[in-house]
C-alpha cells in the first residue's frame, strides 16, 4: 500500500480510505489512487481490510452438501436475505464432517464475520463461545438439542409429523408405513417402517423402499416419507410396480421441493418455510453483530401442510 | 525446528522472494525454468504455505471460489457439488459464491468478491464481451458457455448432445418435433443446442416448424416448461415429440402433458438435457443427454491446478463430449 501511496503522491491513510470507499474524498484524488493501484497491479485484499475495519461484510453458510435440493433451496434463501442486509455470503460445504465444520468456524474473524450453520450437530461449545463472531444454527431437517450458547432457528418438526399423521387420518388412511431417513420418519414412533441401507437418502432409496413397504406390509395404505426426495422416488417406484397413488397408497413428503408440484400425481408435502427460516436466521445474526452481549434466542418456525394429489385424488 | 520461510525457498531457488511469491500465486511473470526451480525449492525445504500470512500478502488462502448463478437449477447445484468434491480430492478447500446476475458474476471473476480465493471456477452468466480485454490476474476457469479468449474454458458438448437426442427421436419414427426453450431476447431459439437440433433435422430432411417452438416467461425452471407446454397444447398444434432445452423445463412440460391426458411416450415422446438427479425418477423416466459432467469437472480442475502450478500460456479451451441416455419417455409408440 505504501508503494501505491508514493506513486499516487498521497498518504497511506488516503489510499486506505479510497480502497474502503469512504466518503469525502476528492474525485481527482480517488482517480490518482486508482490509477496507481492499476499501474502497480496491487490488490487490496479482504484480510487487510478486515484488520482495519473489523468487518468483512461477509457471512459464512455451513451446509452439508448442495446435492440435497432442500438444503440448496435454504442456502439460496439465506444468500438472498443476507443480500437484503447488504451482506455477502460464502458457502462452506462440510459433507457432515466435523473437521470441515471446525474449519468453517475458524474462518470467523478473518474470512467472514459470522457463520450460519445449517443442520449442524456437535457445534464445539468453546469454538462457538469464542469472540471470533456469532454463530446462528438453522435446523431444517434435523431435530437437534438446544444449545444454550447459540442462537437457533428451527423448523417445527414435531408439528410436521403431527400434521402429516392427522392429514392422513382425516383422509381415511390408517395403516401408514414410515420410510426413512428424514424428519417425517424419525425412529421412535410405534409405526411400521422401512429403512433404506445406510447412506441411502435420495430418490433411488425411496424407489426401492416403497416397493419393499408393499411386500413387507401388504396392508399399507400410506407412505410417510422422510423427505420429498424419498417421496418422489417412492412415487416412481409405486408407478413402476403398477400401484395406484393415492387410490391404493397415499404418499406424503417433507420439504415442498419445486419438483413436488410437477410430479404426477403431484406430491402432498410439509412446507418448512425456508423463506421464514432464512429471514429469522439473518435477523438474529444481524441483531447479534450489533449487540454481541444479548442473550441467545431460539425461534421455532411453523410448518404448513401443502395438500396435493398424492393423498387425495380430488386435490387437483 | 524452525518452520521454513519464503526467504528459504528464495535462497535455495536463487531468486528473489517476490519471484517465489509470484510463482506460488500462479502469476504469469516468471520464466518456465524459474518456475520449475521454485517448485523444486518448495519441495526441498518443505515450505508450507502460511495461510494468514499469505492472505495478508495479497492472496494465497489455499481456497478456490466456485461461482454459480443460483442453486435452484439442479445443473448448478449438482455440478458445484461435484467440483467441491474434486477439488477436495486434490487437497484444495473451496468456497461457493452465488452471483445472481451478470454484473456480480463479473465482479467475482475480477476478484472483487473473491479476494479470499487463490483461483476461481465460474459458471458464466455474463456475456463474454463484458469481460473486457484483460485476463484476470489469478487463475479463473470458465465452466461451460462459449469461450471468450480470456479464460481457460471447458466447453460442454451441447451441439453434439442435442443432435444425438434429436436423431434418436427421428430414428424412432417421430417427425413433428416441438421445441420447448428458454425465453431469448429475439424470441426465437438460439445457441449450440438449437444448432444441433437443426443439424439433425437437416440430416433427415425434416423441416423445422417455427409454430412448434415455444418458451415460457422465465428461465431454466419447471414452471416455464409447464407454462410453455400448456400454451402449445392450447394452440391445437399437432406434434409427436417434445424436445426440451433441459431437464427442469422437461419436468414442467411433462406435467402439462399428463394433466391433459396426453400419454408419454405413447402419444408424444419427451426429452430433456443435463441428466440431472431427478430425470431418472420422473414418471415415466426422462430420456435426456448426459453432458458428461464428471469429464467437465475433471477438465476444469486439471486446468486450474496447472495454472496454480505456474502454467502461464494463453487461455485454453477443452471440449467435452455428450451422450444420449434413452429412457421410457421416448419409448417407441405402440
Amino acid at each position: 500500500m505504501r508503494e501505491v501511496a508514493v506513486r499516487a503522491g498521497v498518504s497511506v491513510k488516503t489510499v486506505s480510505r479510497v480502497v474502503n470507499e469512504e466518503p469525502h474524498i476528492r474525485p481527482e484524488t480517488r482517480d490518482q489512487v486508482r490509477a496507481a493501484i492499476a499501474d502497480l497491479g496491487w490488490q487490496p485484499n479482504a484480510s487487510a481490510r478486515t484488520l482495519r475495519t473489523g468487518r468483512t461484510g461477509v457471512v459464512g453458510i455451513a451446509v452439508a452438501g448442495l446435492r440435497r435440493p432442500l438444503l440448496a433451496a435454504l442456502v439460496e434463501r439465506l444468500v438472498m436475505e443476507l443480500d437484503r442486509h447488504g451482506l455477502h455470503a460464502t458457502v462452506e460445504p462440510t459433507h457432515d464432517d466435523p473437521a470441515s465444520l471446525t474449519a468453517a468456524l475458524e474462518l470467523r474473524g478473518h474470512t467472514f464475520d459470522a457463520l450460519l450453520a445449517i443442520d449442524a450437530p456437535d457445534l464445539p461449545a468453546d469454538a462457538v463461545a469464542a469472540q471470533d463472531g456469532p454463530v446462528v444454527r438453522v435446523d431444517i431437517t434435523r431435530r437437534l438439542p438446544a444449545e444454550p450458547a447459540v442462537d437457533v432457528v428451527r423448523a417445527d418438526l414435531d408439528q410436521a409429523v403431527n400434521t402429516a399423521l392427522r392429514h392422513l387420518s382425516v383422509m381415511g388412511h390408517h395403516r401408514p408405513v414410515l420410510i426413512g431417513p428424514g424428519p417425517l420418519a424419525e425412529p421412535g414412533r410405534a409405526l411400521a417402517r422401512v429403512d433404506p441401507g445406510p447412506g441411502e437418502i435420495g430418490r433411488a432409496a425411496g424407489f426401492k423402499a416403497a416397493q419393499r413397504a408393499l411386500t413387507e406390509h401388504p396392508g399399507v395404505d400410506a407412505l410417510i416419507c422422510g423427505t420429498d426426495e424419498i417421496a418422489l422416488g417412492a412415487l416412481a417406484g409405486l408407478h413402476a410396480a403398477g400401484v395406484d397413488v393415492p387410490g391404493r397408497v397415499a404418499v406424503i413428503g417433507y420439504g415442498d421441493l419445486d419438483d413436488a408440484r410437477f410430479s404426477t400425481p403431484s406430491l402432498t408435502t410439509i412446507d418448512p418455510d425456508p423463506i421464514s427460516l432464512a429471514r429469522n436466521a439473518v435477523d438474529l445474526l444481524t441483531a447479534r453483530l450489533a449487540a454481541p452481549g444479548r442473550p441467545p434466542e431460539s425461534v421455532t418456525v411453523p410448518v404448513t401442510l401443502v395438500q396435493r394429489e398424492s393423498t387425495s385424488a380430488a386435490a387437483r | 525446528m524452525r518452520r521454513p520461510t519464503l526467504a528459504d525457498v528464495a535462497a535455495v531457488a536463487r531468486v528473489s522472494p517476490k519471484t517465489v511469491s509470484n510463482v506460488l500465486l500462479g502469476r504469469p511473470y516468471a520464466a518456465e525454468a524459474t518456475r520449475a526451480r521454485v517448485w523444486q525449492a518448495v519441495e526441498a525445504v518443505g515450505y508450507r504455505v502460511n495461510r494468514a500470512g499469505r492472505a495478508l500478502a495479497g492472496g494465497g488462502s489455499g481456497r478456490i471460489a466456485i461461482v454459480v448463478p443460483n442453486l435452484h437449477q439442479p445443473y448448478y447445484a449438482e455440478n458445484a457439488e461435484r467440483l467441491i468434491l474434486a477439488l477436495e480430492a486434490k487437497g484444495l478447500t473451496t468456497t461457493l459464491r452465488i452471483a445472481t446476475d451478470g454484473r456480480s458474476g463479473l465482479r467475482a471473476v475480477r476478484g472483487e468478491t473473491t479476494a479470499d480465493a487463490d483461483g476461481v471456477i465460474v459458471f458464466p452468466n455474463f456475456h463474454p464481451d463484458h469481460l473486457g480485454d484483460e485476463a484476470p490476474e489469478r487463475p479463473v476457469i470458465q465452466f461451460g458457455g462459449g469461450p471468450s479468449g480470456l479464460l481457460d474454458t471447458v466447453v460442454m458438448g451441447q451441439h453434439e448432445g442435442f443432435a444425438a437426442v434429436t436423431r434418436h427421436l427421428l430414428d424412432t419414427g417421430r417427425r413433428r418435433l416441438a421445441l420447448v426453450w428458454n425465453a431469448t431476447e429475439s424470441g426465437l431459439p438460439d445457441g449450440p443446442r438449437y444448432e444441433g437440433f437443426l443439424a439433425a433435422l437437416a440430416e433427415y430432411g425434416v423441416e423445422a416448424d417455427p409454430s412448434l417452438m415455444v418458451a415460457g416467461s422465465d428461465w431454466d425452471r419447471r414452471a416455464p416448461g409447464f407454462e410453455a407446454m400448456s400454451g402449445l397444447l392450447a394452440s391445437g398444434a399437432e406434434f409427436d415429440a417434445v424436445v426440451c432445452i433441459n431437464d427442469a423445463v422437461a419436468v414442467g412440460a411433462l406435467r402439462a402433458l399428463r394433466i391433459r391426458g396426453v400419454r408419454v411416450p405413447d402419444d408424444v415422446a419427451l426429452t430433456g438435457f443435463d441428466d440431472t438427479d431427478e430425470a431418472e425418477f420422473t414418471v415415466p423416466p426422462l430420456t435426456t443427454v448426459s453432458p458428461e459432467h464428471q469429464a467437465m469437472v475433471d477438465a476444469a480442475v486439471a486446468m486450474l491446478i496447472e495454472r496454480l502450478g505456474g502454467e502461464s500460456g494463453p487461455p485454453r479451451v477443452r471440449h467435452t463430449g455428450a451422450h444420449l441416455i434413452p429412457r421410457a419417455s421416448s419409448g417407441v409408440p405402440r
